[in-house]
Formats: structure tokens, sequence, C-alpha cells
């Protein structure tokens, strides 16, 4: 296969080919445009390339040459620490270049134009957008960083500096003044680090020379001693705990940091140091990070591991309006499927304060539920108290909204959302909650977190929220998998059979993980049978459009040995796919929670010693899959009624 | 100065001209939310610019140079995203595969996009440049911002390093068979 040829096949597989249809939720022309120009008219007032820097500018551009040979000595002693001093700098009092005081003039003095670049600079660098730094520099531009001993002054590593040097730093560009030919600016750092110490914003002066809107020196220098004792103390941090492999690099500080494996160690170092700063023991600590991230990856049987037994978790603070929802052991799993798993929630403690028994956490939560927020972000605050058995209560106020440190504004307000849109949009909500007054009838339980998941995305899309198509399901593809879970509930097989596609593909992910592959007929009539004997329910919590043309949904399973053992209902993932007539053309089944595994462990380990060998009869074996012979099948139920009766004898 | 209406004018019609295949160049690379964005962006900075965009054949290359640089923007404030929510105790959390991985997971010839997948970054783009937008050696130079001769060589190594990873063997023929050119400028 040549070139060409392998290029063809990559080309034959690309999905968005010329003359394809884009996604829906790619933007319309119009609609595209009418966001180019709002760009346009909110980011830069100016095409940088076309600046026009008058008279002064020409002046400026004769001086360039002298500049080149005399700045380097002279304004480079002109730098001056303004550390913890916000006044303008004052460039005259110390520079030996400076022939003309006059030429020094306040802030004012610097034209509209340059301060645009100067603007575009700030914005470019706080969003690490090296590419937009690049932009703003001359092709032949010059950056020389002084204080660090590391003078780059190569163009290529220009953007790099600027915007790798610091995790988390944003800079403000103020109080500049003209100084001889160059600017001289004030900058401010305010960066993670700086803040989990408690220190003050730290200031570096920038020298920079602008030609036609292109930057095309710039020198920084400053005073970062505080900031270098600070990484000493943090490095002792770090090397007392055994965190980093590399302790020495702490003290190339500038160059570590610009590295990304730098400044994920560092990043994680930091969030540690931060919390034991603020007097979290680290073993508190270490069990609300243990929480966060478990929730955060989806794996809901760790977080409810770290729960002490009777322990609570309250999802609003008790006295805000959504206070009946207190989850205890039995449906927390359930509800934390739903919010963290399912629809993807990612949930950050920020800062934490507190101590061995309660810490309170800073926290900023995104995913689907807070699209609708400004920067897609809300902001909240979590309690936890600890006992010695892990969490006895936490009380979470995150599902609020807006600006840091959460305030009470109406993005995530469920009231609201109700009130205008629910009781023509979504009547199985407005059953729960006639128009949104009072509390629902049986509180803020699953049932109802279910149904607010259910119908949110479609509230997002109504009112011209961007939400991501896979959370995205059709009423009617909707309306077929509702009636295929409930003939399945009403335990006839053939029914349910009925609504499968001729061609229908099944696939069961069963017990210990082995896949069943059924294309039709006898596998899939065994499996539906299996199912029915066993008397098992099916719950859709709720269900999304994945890859293609599967949906995805979320539930929960029950059957007689999952219900009579201890260990209560099953998650259960399904994926349909449905063929546009009313058909289920493709479905597997995943239960995705221990729950079934231990409940049918329970089971066989009563069979074995009830009946030893009829676990072999009857083909069932735990952590191998299951067999559907008929015999099996006859066997089962007859198996599970003695079972149920030496359990209630 | 240029009037601004006049400008405004110009980048309507770079804007009417390319913006399909800007767009198609975003989504094909992040996921459509991200796109969407993307190429506006891009638009954007060819206003800032548009007095140094070349005109004809070579302004569409020249905007999926511009592309390049949202797109890895974009990646990179992913990166940052994630690094965030990593803060926490440094446990590991589920991987949670970048945008360009999201994307190229659901293309349906997943081995041969795997191998792509593995090569670095600068010779994925290059071969997506040829392979998806069809670009020349001519265009890939505008596109990458290097010399033609430069071009050649990059292209040529990353697709050395996809057949490789791909397990495809070379043209067994004295002479390469020439990529097929199109327009060139």
């Amino acid at each position: 296969m040549n070139d060409a040829q392998l290029l063809r096949r990559l080309a034959h597989e690309d999905e968005f080919a010329e003359g394809t249809q884009l996604p829906s939720t790619a933007w319309s022309h119009d609609e595209a445009f009418q966001t180019v120009q709002r760009l346009v008219d909110l980011t830069d007032a100016t095409p940088l390339g076309r600046i026009d820097f008058g008279r002064r500018n020409r002046n400026w551009l004769a001086a360039a040459a002298a500049f080149v040979l005399v700045a380097l000595v002279g304004v480079g002693i002109a730098f001056v620490s303004t550390r913890g001093d916000s006044t303008p700098v004052d460039t005259t009092a110390t520079s030996t270049t400076t022939t003309t005081p006059d030429t020094t003039t306040p802030e004012g003095s610097i034209s509209q134009q340059d301060r645009l670049v100067l603007d575009a600079l700030e914005r470019a660098y706080n969003r690490g957008d090296g590419a937009a730094v690049e932009e703003l520099l001359a092709a032949d531009a010059d950056v020389s960083l002084l204080p660090s001993g590391v003078t780059p002054s190569i163009v290529s590593v220009a953007a790099r500096t600027m915007t790798g040097d610091f995790y988390g730093e944003d800079i403000s560009i103020n109080d500049c003044s003209v100084a001889d030919v160059a600017i001289v600016c004030d900058v401010e750092f305010d960066d993670d680090f700086s803040r989990a110490l408690g220190l003050e914003p730290w200031h570096q002066v920038w020298t920079l020379q602008i030609v036609d809107g292109a930057i095309s020196r710039l020198e920084v220098d400053g005073d970062d001693a505080a900031r270098a004792d600070a990484m000493e103390q943090f490095a002792g941090f770090v090397t007392e705990r055994g965190g980093v492999e590399e302790p020495a690099l702490l003290a190339g500080r500038l160059e570590w940091n610009r590295t990304p494996a730098g400044q994920a160690v560092y990043a994680e170092h930091l969030a540690r140091f931060t919390a034991v700063a603020n007097g979290v023991p680290e073993a508190s600590f270490q069990l609300v990070a243990d929480f966060h991230n478990a929730l955060s990856s989806g794996d809901v049987a760790a977080a409810e591991a770290l729960f002490a037994p009777g322990g609570e978790y309250h999802p609003t603070e008790a006295d805000d309006e959504l206070s009946a929802a207190v989850y205890s052991s039995d449906d927390r799993a359930g509800y934390f499927t739903l919010w963290y798993d399912w629809f993807g929630t990612d949930w950050v403690p920020v800062t934490c304060e507190g101590d061995a028994v309660t810490v309170t956490c800073m926290t900023e939560s995104s995913g689907l539920m807070t699209l609708i927020l400004p920067g897609r972000v809300a902001w909240g605050q979590v309690t936890y108290t600890i006992g010695p058995d892990g969490f006895t209560s936490i009380v979470d106020r995150t599902v609020r909204t807006g600006g840091s440190g959460g305030g009470t504004g109406n993005g995530m307000d469920l009231r609201g959302f109700w009130r205008s849109w629910m009781p023509e949009n979504a009547p199985e909500v407005e059953l729960l909650w006639p128009g949104g007054n009072g509390d629902p009838e049986n509180g803020f339980d699953l049932e109802f977190a279910r149904a607010v998941l259910e119908y949110y995305p479609r509230f997002l899309v109504e009112n011209a929220v961007d939400v991501p198509p896979e959370y995205l399901v059709t009423p009617d593809d909707r309306t077929v998998i509702d009636r295929f879970v409930e003939t399945f509930n009403a335990g006839d097989p053939e029914v349910t059979l009925s609504l499968l596609s001729p061609d229908a593909e099944v696939v069961s992910d069963q017990i210990g993980g082995a896949q069943r592959r059924g294309e039709a007929g006898d596998t899939i009539d065994r499996l539906f049978r299996f199912y029915a004997i066993q008397d098992s329910r099916m719950t859709i919590a709720s269900c999304a459009a994945a890859e293609g043309s599967e949906i995805d949904c979320r539930g929960t399973f029950t059957d007689i040995v999952v219900e009579r053992s201890t260990f209560g209902e099953a998650g259960l993932t399904l994926t349909f796919m449905v063929d546009g007539e009313g058909l289920v053309s493709h479905l597997s089944v995943n239960p995705n929670s221990p729950t079934m595994f231990a409940a049918y462990d329970f089971f066989f380990n009563w069979l074995d010693e009830a009946h030893p060998g009829d676990g072999d009869i009857l083909g069932l074996v735990t952590g191998g899959g299951m067999s559907l012979q008929e015999d099996a099948l006859e066997l089962l139920p007859i198996r599970v009624e003695e079972w149920i009766a030496t359990l209630e004898g | 100065v240029a009037s601004g209406d006049a400008t405004r004018e110009k980048l309507r019609a770079v804007f009417d001209a390319h913006y399909e295949a800007v767009s198609r160049y975003c989504h094909r690379r992040l996921p459509a939310v991200d796109a969407n964005d993307a190429a506006a962006r891009v638009f954007a900075v060819a206003w800032r610019k548009i007095e140094e965009m070349p005109t004809g054949d070579a302004a569409l290359p020249w905007l999926y140079g511009v592309a390049r640089y949202e797109v890895g923007s974009i990646r990179r404030s992913a990166r940052r995203r994630r690094n965030l929510q990593e803060k926490l105790g440094g446990h590991a959390r589920h991987p949670n595969p970048g945008p360009e991985n999201l994307v190229v997971g659901g293309s349906k010839d997943s081995e041969l996009m795997q191998a792509l997948l593995s090569l670095r970054p600068q010779d994925q783009e290059v071969v997506r440049l040829r392979a998806l937008e069809g670009l020349s050696t001519t265009e890939l130079a505008v596109a990458m911002s290097c010399s033609v001769e430069a071009a050649k060589k990059r292209s040529a190594r990353a697709m050395k390093r996809l057949r490789r990873a791909a397990g495809v063997d070379a043209p067994h023929r004295a002479t390469p068979e020439p990529v097929e050119e199109k327009g060139s400028t």
C-alpha cells in the first residue's frame, strides 16, 4: 500500500468529509458568523496588524535602533522591585539612560494602541494561550528573563516562557509608563501557590518595546525573593513527606515549573500543602480527597464505603428550601450514581480547612447540571463530619450557583426550572411535585432525582443551552424503551420478545463478566425466560444517546435472588439501539454493581450447603457466566423457592 | 487604515468561502461544543490579521494553520482542566481521554486511527492535513508555517511512522508512487 492509498483509506474513514452532514450541534453559517462578529467586537477593537501609531510611533521607530544599543544596559538597571507596591513604577529614579526625565509620563500617556497590545497580552497569558502570545510578538522579537538566570532570548520559546512559567498564575499589567523609548509596566502575579501561603500577589517589572502593534522586545525583571522563600518552604514540605522524586528540581523552580511533569507534581503537592497549611490534618484531608476522587471517577461504591454505618448525606443545607433530602445508606448509592456517575459531575474541593472531626471545603462542580451557569461551574461548600468509622455526615451545598464562594442566584434553582417549564413538558415530575410548590409528596427521593435528570437536558436544550448530544434521547426512542421495560416487568418473555426486531442482537454481560451474545431465537428466548423465572424487574433511571445510534440507560435491576439477599438493588446499564419502527434492534445488559454478584454468591453458597452439586446441575457458576439449559431453567425456580422458604423459616 | 466596513466585507467574503472547511477541520479534532468555538476563533484571528492573510488558494491552508493553534489551545485548556481536577490528594483517577481521543475514538477504522493516534502530535497533524483536509505539500507548508521542502520531509517521515505503527508494508517499487497533489499555488 503506497502513501496515496493509505491517505485515501484514512480519508474514507472521515465522518466529516466534504458533502457529509455536520453534527446537528454544529453552528449554522449565520450563527457562526454572528459569533465571529461578537468575538471581533468583544476582544480586540483594532486589528493588530493595522494599528496606526501616528507621529509618536514614527519617532519610536527612529529611536528603536538606539534602544537596542543602549537599553539593554540602561533599562536593565532601571528595573525596580515593586513587590507589594501597586504604585506606578518610577523608572527615572534609577535609570542611567534617562537623559530627559520629562519622557517619563504617567500611564495616561500610553497610547490607546499600545494599551490594546498590552491588554491582549494579558488576556492571552491568563488563558494560557501560547499561540496568541506568539501572535503578539514580532517575527524577530527578543524575550529575556533576567531574574532566573535563564535568558532564552529565543523567539521560538517566547510563548512557552510567557505562559508555561508557573502553575495557576494570573497576571495584571498595571501602571505602565513610557520611559525613554520603552514602556515599563508593573505586572502583578496572582497564583495558586502564593495564595496557599497567604502571600500577597507578587510583582515583576516588564519593559516592552512595541512597534507596529507587535512586541519587538520584552525584558522581565523583578524581585521574586518572597516567592523563592515560599518555594523553599514548599520544597521542605514535599521532601519531608517523600512525595517528589527529584526534590532537587524544586530549586530550579522556573525550569521545573515549565515542564508538564513539574506542573503536575507541583499541583498535586500544592493541594496537600494547601490543606495542611489550612490546618486540616493529613488523615482527614485524605478521607475527603478519597471521597472526592471516588465520586468524580464514578466509583460510587468506593464513595459509599467511606461513610460510617448510619452516616448521612445531605445534598443541600438544612435550611435550604430543598432541605427534605437526607440520603442514608439505602438510597445514597443510587443518588451518587445518578448525579456523579451518570451525569459526569466533577466535584473538586478547592480549599479546605478544619480539624480531625470537621472539615469544610469550598468546592467547584461541573457537568451537565451546571451547563446553564456562567462558566459552567457551580461553587459551593461541603462540610464533612468525620467519625472513627468514616463520615457520619456530609452536608453539601454544591447545588448553588454563580460567583466564587457560592451565591444564591437562579441558575441551579430547581423550583424556577420546574415552574417555568415543567407543567407542560414534564408530566411525570408535575405529578410528583405539582406546580413545584412545597415538597414533593415523597420528598426529594431517588425517584424525584431520576425525574429531574430525565428532563433537565431537554430543558437546557429548549433554553438554548448547548447540551452535549450524548445526553439527549428522542421521545420516540424513549417510548420504545419504556414499552420494552414495561412488558419485561409484566413477566411474559413472549411479549417482550415481540418488541425485538427479527434480527435483533442481545448481549448480556452476566455474572462474572462472561458475555453471551444471542443473534436471535433460542438464546434470546432463554435469556428472557431466565429473567422472567426470577421475576426480574428493570427500572430505568435515565437514558442518553451514546455513540452512533446507541442509547445508554442506567437503572436498577431486581430479581428474586437479589431481593431476597441482603444486598438490595443491583445497578444496571442497558444499551439499546432502536430501529425507528418501534422495535429494539440491539440490547446489551451489563450489571454494573457488585451487588448482583454478591447476591448470587450468597445464593450459591446456600445451594452448595443445602444441595451439594446442584450449582453444577443448574449450570450456574459464579464467576464463570451462566448456561441457560432447559433443565436448569426448570430447576432454578424450585431451588429459589426452597431458598426463600429457608430464609423465611 | 482600511475602513471598518471594507474590512468586515473582506472578512465576510473569507468566512463565506471557507467557514465550512474550517468547521470540518475543527469537528475532526474536537468535540462539537469546542469545535464551534474553535472555528469562530479562527475567523476572529483572521480578522485581526486580515492584512497579512494570503488570498486565493493559499487562504484556506493559512486558515488551517490558525485553526491548528486554536485546536491546540483548546486541548491545552482541557488538559489544564483535568490537571485541576486531579489536584487533590494525588490519587489516580479513571483515565480521562482528551478531546482528540474522544473524537478519533469514534471513527470507524479504529485500527488505522489508533495507529494514527500513537504518533507524535505533529506527525498526526501532518497526516490528517494530508488525508482529511486533502492538502498538497505546498499547501501543507502554508498550514504548518514551514518551507515546502520541510513540509515534504515532515510528510514523508509522518507517513513512514504511520505505516510502521499500522503494520502496513511499504510499497515494493524502486521509485515511490508520488502522492496525489492538488492545486499548488
